[in-house]
């Protein structure tokens, strides 16, 4: 992706606390439009807060998220609901509507948002299914889906209103390899023949190779690397190094208390 | 000293605890209510919405029917089991007609009707909607600009005010007809017509009309507290269970104590 592309998230100089914890720690991210941006981290680095302050799910403490390039702490309800209304969102377990069915979840935002006539919004539902390859299912319900087509029934709903963004928390996770590479296929998919921007959150090294455009890996709520697939491969940070390898050994295991455990049993026993 | 201290901060804490809590649910059933007009008029979704309002009036209402109707005629019939030997020492058995006339439109048609809501329907909403944030099904909703108020705690709200209105009235016919049997058969007390007739001469208007008044703003309160707990489901399935438990436990609380507001009020109008 050229850098000198629009931005169409920018993340300047964000913290989120929640209470003492900080959990991001003045970030600064652009999201480019049309990059298939792959965010990495270990567990509690902050990825999810992170992709849930650029939904609009929850504000920032400190710092500004700018959308298109307004300020989302200044937008009224109103705006917030046009962006939400531009983006859409894989959350980790679909998050289908359970007492729907696969063909009235991808309906709904369309009955919500739009003036479409019953007849086309089922028509759209049909290429939505299509798309997600779920055209013989639209009739069940979630709970007759495999893990995988709850996925990808999510990603149907998700696209229901022709988002411009696209964010994935954790798209793998749970999955079968097969289930795995179907998914990130789709992502690739949408993106290189919609165009739609897409921001994943993930820590399944395989699939962030095998879709990011770039990577951002972060660690303790900050950024500690920012590049191509490549640049990430060929960092000679140890850090980057450690993750993107799965090394038992590195800065990440070396910064735990290796006698925390026999403390907390002495204090237990006292 | 320090002890004083302490449990002077805990109760003002738990003051500060219930104050917040009246204002978000008061804030939460503004809310609902300010929704409602687009709920029911908007023609975006207007389909869907009717339809989920429909649904929740039936799941509501109609469902819990039979058990509201049992239960008060079973009180009707105790009450008057146990009143009428009192009042005929006094050779006043027939008041027992005006007592549980007066009794159930006043009082325990709404009261006993939402009393029995609450583990019907008050449980079930706080599940249902408790599940559904723990499958971040709300959270989904919020990505698709679509408001939980207006789509979820909206129409249960209206259709519980709605609902325990009419479950009122099925309250104070069952329990008036509980009375007249165990007063007619068991106690071989009694024609029918002329019960009929005292129960009719002994309540007017008034009487019903703040019975149903009672019966909505339950209702109400109902439905806001199994929404709200649900909302604020965390940690899963032993999250929705506490949800459930607290819905039911403090509806019937609010409940007793808005019926005795409501009493109090009425006593010094004179109503």
């Amino acid at each position: 992706m050229p850098p000198e592309s629009e931005k169409v998230i920018e993340v300047q100089n964000v913290t989120k606390r929640f209470g003492d914890t900080v959990v991001l720690d003045d970030l600064s991210l652009d999201v480019r439009k049309g990059e298939r941006l792959v965010i990495l981290g270990g567990s509690g680095a902050g990825k999810s807060t992170l992709l849930n302050l650029m939904a609009a799910e929850t504000p920032a403490t400190q710092g500004r998220i700018l959308i298109n390039g307004n300020n989302l702490c200044d937008m009224t309800d109103p705006q917030i609901d046009g962006y939400r209304k531009t983006m859409g969102v894989l959350f980790q377990s679909g998050a289908l509507f359970n007492s729907l069915t696969i063909a009235q979840n991808i309906a709904l935002p369309m009955q919500e948002h739009t003036d479409l006539d019953p007849s086309t919004i089922k028509t759209v539902v049909t290429m939505k299914l299509n798309l997600v390859g779920l055209l013989e299912h639209g009739d069940k319900m979630p709970n007759e889906l495999s893990g995988g087509m709850k996925k990808r029934a999510g990603l149907g709903r998700a696209l229901a209103l022709d988002p411009q963004i696209i964010f994935y928390d954790e798209p793998s996770a749970g999955l079968d390899p097969v289930s795995v590479t179907e998914i990130d296929k789709l992502m690739v998919d949408l993106n290189e023949t919609i165009g739609v921007t897409t921001v994943v959150i993930t820590h399944e090294m395989t699939s962030a190779f095998r879709v990011a455009t770039r990577l951002v890996l972060m660690d303790q709520g900050k950024f500690v690397a920012d590049g191509t697939p490549q640049q990430m491969r060929d960092s000679d940070n140890p850090l980057v190094q450690q993750f993107i390898n799965g090394l038992l050994t590195g800065p990440m295991t070396d910064r735990r208390d290796p006698d925390a455990f026999r403390r907390s049993l002495l204090e237990e026993s006292r | 000293m320090r002890q004083v201290t302490g449990s002077i901060t805990q109760l003002g804490n738990a003051a500060l605890r219930l104050v917040g809590f009246i204002g978000e649910l008061g804030m939460l059933i503004a809310q609902a209510f300010a929704a409602s007009p687009r709920l029911i008029f908007r023609k975006r979704g207007r389909r869907l919405a009717w339809r989920n309002l429909w649904f929740q009036m039936y799941r509501i209402g109609v469902k819990s029917i039979f058990v509201v109707a049992l239960v008060n005629f079973c009180i009707g019939v105790i009450l008057a089991l146990q009143i009428v030997p009192i009042l005929d020492q006094y050779g006043a058995a027939d008041q027992i007609a005006a007592i549980i006339g007066i009794a159930y439109v006043r009082e325990l048609g709404p009261l006993i009707g939402a009393v029995v809501l609450t583990g019907f329907a008050g449980a079930a909403i706080a599940a249902e909607i408790g599940s559904m944030a723990v499958n971040e099904e709300l959270k989904a909703m919020r990505s698709h600009a679509i408001s939980p108020i207006r789509f979820l705690v909206a129409p249960r709200v209206l259709a519980a005010m709605v609902m325990t209105t009419c479950l009122a009235v099925v309250s104070d016919i069952t329990g008036v007809v509980g009375g007249l049997v165990s007063t007619k058969a068991v106690l071989a007390m009694m024609s029918t017509d002329y019960y009929v007739d005292l129960t009719f001469a002994s309540i007017d208007m008034l009487d019903f009309i703040t019975g149903l008044i009672k019966a909505a703003v339950f209702g109400v309160l109902i439905a806001a507290l199994a929404c709200k707990h649900g909302m604020e489901v965390r940690g899963g399935a032993t999250g929705v269970g506490n949800a459930t438990t607290r819905t039911v436990v403090i509806s019937i609380v609010t409940i007793i104590l808005v019926d005795l507001i409501f009493t109090a009020i009425f006593f010094m109008l004179d109503l």
